[in-house]
């Protein structure tokens, strides 16, 4: 009876040995105790049965076809179950440590765009009072163009008026001079025809003899 | 190319002219073809087409006699007839004028006044017009109440213009200029 117990011991000491990590001990011990749970029933039905064998006799040949099973079956878990239970456990230990890695990152980054924009809207009110100065003097600069601009056009449209003015004037003046033109030199003829005499003749002939004979 | 054919004519009858001493006398018979064949009915006879030979030299002998010509200009009528030349008559009379007056040192010159000039004023008009050209002038006067007063004067092309109408349009061109008013 002892000595069966210390037989499945030796079994499963090398496995507990082999888990590298804290959590393979944890696997290691939900192992064991699965194995206690079937071995303490085990022990005690052999106790049981000894009990029974103190007054009916051992069945031994039960109880080794039962740790022949079980040490087949903790066989078949330490080459089958283990190794996958182990990889998934590494694995998600790994992506929980990315995880917290990624998770450090974003949290710097995000104190570091805190810290940014904290620092810009320390600056904001310096930058609008900058802005506010440039459109002040911008506006400025515009309103002088335009009063510039409305000061040319103004100079312009006097010009013009003026020398509308001026035109109208001239043509005024070469319209009236034509009309007195024509009034007189109608009135001149109308008084040669009645008033020109022989002796007037004679004074043009005269006057025409003279100015060719001018050199 | 017509002005050409009429100077050679001219030329022609200059010559015999001259043989027989008689370029006035040819000039003045001249200038009575030229009024006849000035007039448009006659030039389109003496130029047309469609007469013969002996009905053109009937017509240039008829002429001839009926203005009662000189045997010279009469052979010239008929050798003009006979060259289909009548129509050149104008021109031939025109061309032998401006030769015999270039031969002679004459130059003609058209008088247009307002009113007739006394012979002292025409006199000293073409003295005057003498000097000034260096040739004895020839004047043909013309009336033109127009001029209102004064004398124009053509000398082949160049004018002399002495009338008060072109004095009184020169103020007024004066005055519209504003140079004499205003």
């Amino acid at each position: 009876m002892r000595g069966t117990v210390q037989q499945v011991g030796a079994t499963m000491q090398p496995v507990a040995f082999r888990v590298p990590s804290q959590q393979g001990a944890g696997l290691f011990a939900v192992v064991c105790a699965f194995t206690l749970a079937v071995v303490v029933p085990a022990l005690a039905f052999a106790a049981e049965a000894e009990h029974h064998a103190a007054h009916h006799g051992v069945p031994w040949a039960k109880l080794g076809f039962q740790i022949i099973n079980l040490s087949i079956f903790a066989f078949i878990l330490r080459r089958g179950a283990w190794p996958a239970l182990r990889n998934w456990v590494a694995e998600r230990r790994a992506a929980v440590a990315a995880a917290l890695a990624e998770a450090e990152r974003a949290k710097r980054e995000a104190e570091a765009l805190r810290a940014e924009w904290q620092r810009r809207v320390e600056q904001m009110g310096v930058e609008l009072e900058a802005m506010l100065k440039q459109a002040r003097a911008g506006i400025a600069v515009e309103r002088d163009q335009i009063l510039a601009a409305a000061r040319r056009a103004a100079e312009a449209i006097r010009r013009d008026a003026e020398r509308t003015a001026e035109n109208e004037i001239r043509s005024a003046q070469e319209t009236l001079r034509a009309e007195v033109a024509a009034q007189a030199l109608a009135i001149a003829e109308r008084l040669a025809a009645q008033r020109l005499t022989a002796a007037d003749q004679q004074r043009f002939v005269s006057e025409f003899v003279r100015q060719l004979e001018q050199p | 190319m017509s002005g050409a054919i009429a100077r050679r004519y001219a030329k022609a009858i200059i010559a015999v002219a001259q043989e027989q001493d008689a370029l006035e006398q040819t000039g003045d018979e001249l200038r009575v073809l030229r009024a006849l064949g000035a007039d448009p009915q006659i030039a389109q006879a003496l130029g047309n087409p469609m007469l013969t030979a002996p009905a053109r030299r009937q017509l240039a002998l008829a002429i001839a006699d009926r203005l009662t010509l000189r045997p010279i200009m009469r052979n010239f009528l008929g050798v003009l007839a006979d060259n289909r030349r009548l129509d050149q008559l104008v021109g031939i009379a025109d061309q032998y004028q401006k030769i015999v007056d270039g031969m002679l040192g004459r130059v003609r010159a058209t008088l247009t006044s307002a009113a007739p000039l006394s012979p002292e004023q025409l006199d000293a008009i073409v003295t005057a017009l003498g000097r000034q050209t260096g040739r004895t002038v020839l004047v043909e006067q013309q009336a033109d109440p127009q001029l209102l007063g004064g004398v124009v004067v053509d000398v082949e092309g160049k004018v002399y213009d002495g009338s008060l109408r072109t004095q009184l349009e020169a103020l007024a061109t004066s005055i519209a200029g504003g140079r004499a008013l205003l």
